[in-house]
């Protein structure tokens, strides 16, 4: 009897562990990736769901970052797999420079799901991915509002702001020219 | 056993000593036997306690989901860890301290599960994480996964079961597909499996120790509507994937039989109807197949969707795994029993079914006649009900058949072309009999007693 009440306290203990271990472990690993990832802007369309738990949402559709082209010497693969997106800097903007399908050991890169790969008639072959960027949390009252007025003007640029770092990255901010949609929003 | 009964039984037992009848340590005994049982009756503070936990719980949750975009990411984060580290030390201090108290034992692991929820939630809100809302609640399971078994608190593993069934049911691509839905979970299946196992490990020890406590009652229920629902999306993705009317049928009917049965042999908490989940649900399930194949219009529209239709296939697993299992049930119900049971209708409403469907695929036979064959089934398994019910003098029984009896009729009369006026004045009719037959019964079983 003594020896399952001592079980139940180790478990008890490990559990506790475990769960703050898991929660902490996403802290860590997203506030590293805030403060030292590399910024990277890319144009999204947001729309606004809603999810029981964490609340009020945009759900995030990224525009120009969906087809990068396949790196050389990468072999196609038949079935969806991980890969990485390599993230450039360039004159109009920031993109995606290749995808890869082995990890690489240091620069900009994002680890994205790979849908498929095509090949064009110049034997180019590109992959369509996806982001693991899907959402970003708005407070309940300005969600519908942010889309309903990015729906009015169609004008408006929203950028998303990612930091990545080390193939993980977090989206820092959702951003109309150098202000946050947030705000963006409340001024109109 | 009631509190007013336990009174009485602690005020007769020194007599019953001294006179003779039982002994004193019989006495004790006895009184013993009964305190744990009128212990699991004090269900009204314990509903109270758990209820406040939840909604606690519940309302921390939902006014995180407002998403309080004034709190930077250091509030946030400290938030997480002490909801979670809150509701855990809770947890230690009442397994600690309390543990004694039932009430507190319950709520706090209702709340300890709560906010590991609550905890995610913010981490998924702060950083923006992807994924859908089921890979949000498969991360809840594993992390939530043991709060039931180390406090131990049912009321958790009650909540436990109902996320193992949604993640369950996101995880059949099947299902998933064919609701349109983006659902889908990380765990794999047999990780899935081992959680429900070790679930049901716990379930069979509360089942050993407090069978009789409203909180094993409670684990009772969540089994019986999870199984249900797995069920039900089990059926539906056969369904989908070769449409058979008459073989979803048979299942169907296999299913609320043995439902019924497993409530009678094993699964039963009390006398009253929320003390048997699998029996109540098994029930009203097999009586309202069985009602809703006596309409004749039902019967036309099955017919012409015919060629839709193909023979049984009994031969599927799931088909011949029912059948050996509503056998190995029914013999030990009648082993126990050893007598014509007043449900009989419930417990053959499988075999009810095949003879049913069998019929429907003869050509040989009338049309008519798996129609009149399930209308003549149903009016005398409600004649055996209301006899039953007559010689165990049991009104509920007699009432449970006089209401199918007037289901049966009320349906044929909705499926006739009669005027508003003439089906209101058969409602009314059959109530006024209903009424008279009911103070006649009552008058008669007063009589006798």
């Amino acid at each position: 009897m003594k020896t399952i009440k001592l079980f139940s306290w180790i478990f008890f203990g490990l559990l506790c562990v475990a769960q703050l271990g898991v929660i902490l472990f996403q802290i860590v690993n997203y506030e590293r990736i805030l403060k030292e990832g590399e910024v990277f802007y890319f144009k999204v369309l947001p729309l606004d769901p809603y999810d029981a738990f964490r609340g009020r949402y945009v759900s995030l559709r990224f525009e120009n970052v969906t087809k990068a082209p396949l790196a050389e010497g990468e072999v196609s693969r038949d079935e969806p797999s991980k890969g990485y997106a390599i993230l450039e800097h360039n004159e109009n903007g920031d993109a995606i420079k290749e995808v890869r399908f082995t990890k690489p050991s240091s620069g900009n890169f994002l680890e994205v799901d790979v849908n498929f790969i095509h090949q064009d008639s110049s034997s180019q072959k590109s992959a369509t991915i996806s982001l693991p960027f899907d959402r970003f949390y708005m407070r309940e009252e300005i969600a519908p509002k942010a889309e309903k007025v990015l729906r009015a003007r169609s004008g408006v640029t929203v950028n998303a702001k990612l930091r990545v770092l080390e193939g993980k990255g977090v989206i820092e901010e959702l951003m109309v020219g150098e202000i946050p949609l947030s705000q963006f929003v409340l001024s109109k | 056993m009631s509190k007013e009964n336990y009174a009485w039984l602690e005020r007769e037992l020194p007599s019953w000593v001294g006179e003779g009848i039982v002994t004193k340590e019989g006495a004790k005994a006895l009184l013993s036997r009964y305190e744990s049982e009128t212990f699991a009756h004090r269900s009204s503070g314990m509903a109270f306690s758990l209820l406040g936990f939840a909604l606690v719980g519940l309302g921390i949750i939902s006014i995180l989901a407002y998403n309080w975009d004034e709190l930077g990411h250091l509030e946030r984060t400290l938030l997480a860890i002490v909801l979670l580290v809150g509701a855990q030390a809770f947890g230690f201090w009442v397994k600690r301290y309390k543990a004694n108290d039932t009430s507190l034992l319950e709520g706090s692991g209702v709340l300890w599960f709560l906010m590991m929820g609550a905890s995610l939630a913010i981490i998924g809100q702060t950083y923006h994480l992807g994924g859908t809302v089921f890979d949000f609640l498969s991360v809840w399971l594993l992390l939530s996964f043991g709060i039931a078994w180390l406090l131990p608190s049912s009321s958790a593993a009650f909540l436990q079961i109902i996320l193992w069934t949604v993640v369950w049911i996101s995880s059949r691509g099947d299902f998933a597909s064919l609701m349109e839905m983006n659902a889908g979970s990380f765990i794999g299946s047999w990780v899935l499996f081992g959680i429900a196992l070790c679930w049901l490990g716990y379930y069979v020890w509360q089942l050993k120790t407090a069978k009789n406590a409203n909180t094993t009652l409670l684990l009772s229920w969540g089994l019986a509507i999870s199984l249900l629902l797995i069920f039900i999306v089990e059926i539906a993705i056969q369904m989908h994937a070769m449409f058979n009317l008459r073989s979803t049928l048979n299942l169907l009917a296999l299913f609320f039989a043995m439902y019924y049965m497993v409530g009678m042999l094993f699964l039963s908490h009390g006398e009253k109807t929320w003390q048997r989940p699998f029996e109540r649900i098994g029930k009203f399930g097999a009586l309202i197949l069985v009602l809703s194949h006596t309409s004749f219009k039902l019967w036309n529209w099955i017919d012409r969707s015919a060629s839709y239709m193909q023979e049984p296939s009994q031969t599927s697993w799931l088909m011949i795994s029912f059948i050996v299992l509503y056998g190995v049930l029914l013999v030990l119900l009648i082993r126990k029993i050893k007598q014509v049971p007043a449900e009989i209708l419930v417990i053959f409403t499988p075999l009810i079914f095949f003879v049913y469907t069998a019929i429907q695929n003869s050509s040989e036979v009338s049309a008519y006649a798996a129609m009149l064959f399930i209308n003549a089934t149903l009016i005398l398994g409600a004649s055996v009900m209301i006899v039953c019910g007559a010689k165990e003098a049991k009104i509920g029984l007699i009432n449970q058949g006089m209401i199918l009896i007037a289901l049966t009729v009320w349906i044929h009369f909705m499926d006739a072309d009669f005027d508003l006026v003439a089906k209101g004045m058969a409602f009314i009719v059959t109530g006024i009999l209903f009424l008279g037959i009911n103070a006649l019964v009552r008058r008669k079983l007063r009589a006798k007693a």
